[in-house]
């Protein structure tokens, strides 16, 4: 599937207008020297021989033994002696794999940033707007969802942006920083931002999941027993609710790697959705198909969390 | 269906949802014929003394946007075009998603697993896809958006989620025993599906599709933000938002009224799609996500206002430090917006990796800012009597970064590693004239016989033809000599730190991140640098910039935002710490000469007396317009008085001259056919287009804008016979007139790929280039030049509309920096104010 994906992003790319030679020499450079930087790196071949030339170098075994040569300076090591060659980054002058190992771990830590947002806030208001049905608590929670998944994205974003960050100064503009407490109040906004849309619509999902379970016959029995109000909400409320909730969680994975684009971009996050929209701008194009090989093998993973979660949590699915 | 219809009517928030669409649909389809034409800017508005655009007043209630167009029309007409796009796209994806589910479903039930297979496959590798990318991608790939295009993306993609519940949900309904009883009676699979199946799954394919509604509506403001939406001028409640966005400090009105209707119209969407869902359900599952208070639209109206109410952020008052003497020591922050990816002086082009060259390799010979060569490296230069050696003496006792010292050897070695067959030199071809280039080049020499070591301080570069330019050349940073201990060719992956002789050396180089400049203790004038280091952070948004500026952790800024330009251009307290550098980029319109109706030099003339760009200068205040090929900046011919002129009565006679009369009255008449404009979209320029569109709808010629990357750009305008307007700029890669008629409207450029995008062909424009280029007298080329001004002005194959300047602003602490338009953001000679300590 993600050599389909590859491969199917290399032909769109393919069909573009636009020269990555252009990308080397700027907007000014005579059309001869175009030509001869675009011969320099093989440019001009045949797309097809072009492919298979990138596909052949994509997975690669390293040459055991030797230390790395130039030609494996730009690998990712997978495994021992399993490479990874994700192309060259014209835009960035640095291979494209260097470009990944850099800003993956920065999106992964933006969406897990999100994830938490949208687990705690979400799975919180949720639980207890099911709790509190028909409250003043759940008119609030249910409002506030529905205005956070009607508004933009990037609306909340700049929202914050301009709030939190600009107008009353407490958290970083955008960047990322350099330290570790530096990444992690950079992320604050971003993955507020990011969470939130999340958050309203699971908010919602656990709200009708606890509130469906709460009407079980086995929360009567349990509350016939004498276990307590939080007790009998936690342990046969979210517990029986649990399966579904996870395994739309671990879906969202996916939304988040989309809707990082857009935050990455307002809050100049160097992750790989910001490489992405540039890389696509500017036709670079192995950089493009480097980043959605990621980001769709990240998806898949996601989905298959999702199906191993729903395995563990549901002992129906064991049988 | 009845039932359905009272049960939804019942369920909360349907009368709220249907009532907001109806508002909203009626106020977009009514007001855009009360209200004055969203699309046209009245620059007779005199902007506030802020610099923004035009306030709230009782002719536009809700202010005018940055093209000072009217923003309640623009959102009126904005809102046509965003319900519609919603509208029309979750109908598509509704219509398309539900045949996919309802024929994979059945293809599985009547045994054609692989049909099954392969749709639900499909509709995996697209959900696996990040949606946004594919979008970004598909609309990339279309070069232009048009409404069509959006709908038609956001619905196919959005399709395949319909399709994975629709299969679902069929796949129930297959399963009942009035499948198998019709199944029993003979019917085929295909009267199964479609008597049986689609009614069943209708009323969950039409909840879903009212839900999504809402959600493509969202989608299309988020495409506008990544601008892959609605082409403008058209008005998207998306693209208003995005275009304001710089403006949420100055004019938060323009920001919040789109965003507020875009969450009207999508939580309305909502509402009613919830409600059909819950008339839908089975009796239990009857329960609405809704809660009995729409309390989203008050929190959603709180929030609108506390943006609104803010009080507006003002720039704070310069921290006055003590005048001194120049000092040694400090370090100099500097941000910049721009990516610098390679400092290889061989390589790098953009201005500020060119800037930071500067101060790392030094050159051969430099400029002052009144246009003179002045000596760095080299201190003495002179011409052979027939102009074609030109020989260098160098300063003796120079020394690399690395301790090596700096010879004659080494600047041919830093050539012939810039210009040889494996380095990617942007500019390589200008050396042509030097003696055995080509040969070098092509890889057929083991260097150039042309430069020539005499001594250890002397080197003599012999030229095939007198060479009026040459010595320019000398000046650029391609040429500058690099370390010995650089890489052997300039690398695509920078492997090394760039070394050279400049007055100072790389510490660091974090790749996206900052490049750290430290003091060179060798440099050749011992009384330079003052500075001990330059901080020069990359990849900085304006925004940040300021706001880093005024907490004092930049000592100087000149990305600003639009906005900002304006306050710190108008406020008096900056004065003394602010100026405006010129620009060597002249920005125009090309007409391709080649392609009716520009063919025609009435038509050309027609466009060039029908714009005004100076009502730009309106827009941003950096802006200047001009009305010649050759910046002012620069050292250029001395003419007097205007090349060319606005005049509308002009321009509609050349019109009628050319063939196509139009009546301004009547609009009738004028060019038949609309003319694509091509131009750079997400830049000034696109708004310039903006502004070109409506001056050249007064002559009758219709205007078409046609919005690309760069990428895209570049590749279509240098194709002969492809694009017939669009927008050109050049800016001077040297100081000299002829770095700017040579490249553009010599019909030497012309190919079938050209830097000449006019494709203009002059027979006189030619001679007057070639006598240029032999002359090396500066005061006859130059009035050689005002002749060649004088013919791009008559035959108007490129219409030079506007000069930008960038507003610079220091701390005062700052001290020693003069902007120079031919060395910009140079440093060498700066120094820091001891009296004010920093606060770090």
């Amino acid at each position: 599937m993600i050599v389909g994906i590859a491969s199917a992003s290399w032909g769109l790319l393919a069909l573009m207008p636009g020269d990555p030679a252009r990308l080397l020499v700027g907007p000014q450079a005579s059309s001869r020297d175009v030509a001869a930087v675009r011969k320099l790196y093989g440019l001009d071949r045949p797309l097809a021989e072009q492919f298979v030339t990138y596909a052949k170098h994509l997975v690669h075994l390293a040459p055991r033994g030797e230390p790395r040569g130039d030609e494996h300076k730009g690998c990712a090591e997978l495994l021992p002696h399993v490479h990874v060659d994700l192309g060259q980054s014209y835009l960035y002058r640095q291979p494209v794999a260097r470009l990944v190992e850099k800003r993956l771990p920065v999106s992964l830590a933006l969406g897990l940033g999100a994830f938490l947002v949208q687990l705690l806030l979400g799975g919180t208001s949720g639980i207890a707007a099911a709790a509190r049905a028909r409250s003043r608590l759940d008119e609030v929670v249910v409002g506030a969802s529905l205005l956070l998944s009607t508004v933009p994205t990037f609306v909340v974003g700049l929202g914050l942006q301009y709030l939190c960050a600009y107008r009353l100064g407490i958290l970083p503009l955008d960047g990322y920083g350099k330290t570790f407490a530096e990444h992690v109040r950079s992320l604050v906004l971003p993955s507020l931002a990011l969470g939130l849309y999340g958050a309203a619509t699971f908010s919602r999902l656990v709200r009708e999941e606890v509130r469906d379970a709460l009407l079980g016959h086995h929360v009567r029995t349990a509350t016939a027993k004498g276990a307590s109000r939080v007790r009998v909400i936690l342990l046969h409320g979210v517990r029986v609710a649990l399966t579904p909730i996870a395994t739309l969680a671990a879906l969202d994975l996916g939304a988040l790697v989309g809707g990082a684009i857009v935050v990455e971009k307002i809050f100049r996050i160097p992750g790989l959705g910001e490489m992405t929209v540039n890389a696509v701008q500017n036709r670079d194009a192995q950089a493009v198909v480097g980043a959605v090989i990621v980001s769709s093998t990240a998806i898949v993973l996601a989905t298959l969390l999702a199906d191993l979660l729903a395995f563990v949590l549901d002992p129906r699915t064991r049988r | 269906m009845l039932d359905l219809l009272s049960r939804t009517r019942r369920a909360p928030g349907a009368t709220l949802g249907v009532a907001m669409i109806g508002l909203l649909s009626i106020a977009s389809i009514v007001l855009p014929w009360v209200l004055r034409d969203p699309n046209l800017s009245d620059f007779a508005l005199a902007r506030p003394s802020d610099g923004g655009p035009p306030l709230p007043s009782f002719a536009h209630p809700l202010g005018t946007d940055q093209l000072h167009r009217d923003v309640l029309s623009r959102l009126a007409a904005g809102g046509r075009i965003s319900l519609f796009v919603g509208v029309v796209a979750s109908t598509v994806a509704t219509v398309v998603g539900s045949l996919v589910g309802v024929a994979s479903a059945t293809a599985n039930r009547a045994g054609a697993k692989l049909v099954d297979t392969v749709l639900m496959r499909a509709v995996d590798l697209t959900l696996a896809l990040p949606f946004l990318l594919l979008v970004t991608a598909i609309g990339v790939f279309a070069g232009r958006t048009t409404v069509s295009h959006v709908v038609w993306t956001l619905g196919l993609t959005s399709a395949v989620a319909v399709a994975r519940i629709v299969r679902a949900r069929a796949d129930l309904v297959l399963t009942r025993d009035f499948v198998d009883a019709s199944r029993l009676l003979g019917s085929s699979y295909i009267r199964i599906a479609v008597v049986h199946v689609i009614p069943n799954v209708a009323g969950t394919a039409i909840a879903l599709g009212t839900t999504l509604s809402g959600a493509m509506i969202l989608a299309e403001a988020v495409l506008s933000y990544l601008s892959v939406g609605v082409e403008p001028p058209l008005a998207s409640w998306g693209r208003m938002l995005h275009e304001s966005e710089s403006l949420l400090g100055t004019r938060p009105l323009l920001v919040v009224a789109p965003a507020c209707a875009t969450f009207l119209a999508s939580s309305a969407f909502f509402r009613l799609g919830e409600a059909l869902r819950v008339g839908l359900a089975a009796r239990e599952e009857r329960r609405s996500a809704l809660g009995r208070w729409p309390l989203d639209l008050l929190l959603g109206a709180l929030s609108a206002v506390l943006v609104v109410a803010l009080p507006r952020p003002t720039i704070s008052a310069p921290q006055p430090a003590a005048a001194s003497e120049p000092t040694r020591g400090g370090e100099l922050h500097l941000a910049t917006y721009a990516n610098v990816a390679t400092l290889d002086s061989a390589l790098a082009y953009d201005e500020v990796g060119v800037a930071i060259g500067r101060h790392v390799f030094g050159r051969l010979l430099g400029w002052d800012a009144e246009g003179h060569i002045v000596p760095d490296l080299a201190l003495d230069y002179r011409f052979s009597d027939d102009q074609k050696t030109l020989t260098m003496v160098l300063r003796s006792g120079l020394v690399f970064h690395d301790g090596a010292p700096l010879v004659a050897a080494d600047v041919k070695r830093s050539i012939e590693r810039a210009l040889g067959p494996k380095s990617a030199c942007p500019e390589a071809s200008h050396y042509g004239p030097l003696h055995g280039f080509e040969a070098f080049r092509a890889g057929k020499a083991q260097g150039i016989d042309g430069v020539r070591v005499v001594s250890d301080t002397e080197i003599a570069f012999e030229l095939d033809r007198p060479s009026a330019v040459f010595l320019s050349l000398m000046t650029l940073g391609f040429v500058a000599p690099v370390c010995p201990s650089s890489s052997p060719t300039p690398e695509l992956r920078p492997s090394r730190l760039p070394c050279g002789a400049g007055p100072f050396r790389v510490e660091a180089v974090e790749p996206e991140e900052r490049i750290r400049l430290v003091k060179n203790p060798t440099y050749y004038d011992r009384m330079l640098p003052y500075l001990d280091a330059i901080d020069w952070k990359m990849n900085v948004r304006a925004t940040s910039q300021r706001y880093q500026f005024e907490r004092g952790d930049l000592d100087f800024i000149r990305d600003l935002s639009a906005a900002d330009v304006g306050l710190f251009a108008s406020d008096p307290r900056w004065e003394t710490q602010r100026a405006w550098a010129s620009s060597t980029k002249t920005f125009a319109v090309f007409l391709n000469t080649e392609m009716a109706p520009f063919d025609d030099r009435n038509m050309r003339r027609a466009v060039a007396l029908a714009l005004d760009p100076s009502v730009l200068e309106v827009v941003r205040p950096s802006e200047q317009a001009a009305d010649r090929v050759v910046p002012t900046a620069l050292p250029s011919p001395r003419i007097d008085g205007p090349l060319r002129h606005h005049d509308l009565d002009a321009a509609l006679a050349a019109m009628a001259a050319a063939g196509y009369p139009f009546d301004p009255a009547t609009g009738r008449g004028g060019y038949p056919e609309e003319i694509d404009y091509v131009a750079m979209g997400e830049s000034f320029e696109q708004q310039a287009a903006e502004v070109y569109q409506q001056q050249l709808a007064r002559i009758g010629l219709r205007i078409r804008l046609d919005l690309v990357s760069y990428q895209t750009y570049a590749a279509r305008v240098a194709r002969r016979r492809t694009v017939r307007m669009g927008f050109a700029a050049w800016a001077a890669d040297f100081p000299d007139p002829a770095n700017f008629f040579d490249p553009m409207f010599s019909s030497r450029a012309i190919g079938e790929t050209s830097e000449n995008v006019s494709f203009f062909a002059n027979a006189e424009l030619d001679r007057i280039l070639e006598e240029a280029e032999a002359n090396t007298d500066p005061k006859a080329r130059l009035a050689l030049f005002g002749r060649a001004e004088k013919i791009i002005a008559d035959e108007a194959p490129f219409i030079p509309t506007h000069a930008s300047r960038t507003l610079e602003i220091w701390q005062p602490r700052l001290r020693g920096y003069r902007p120079n338009a031919l060395a910009p953001l140079d440093f060498t000679a700066a120094w820091l104010s001891a009296a004010a300590g920093r606060s770090q």
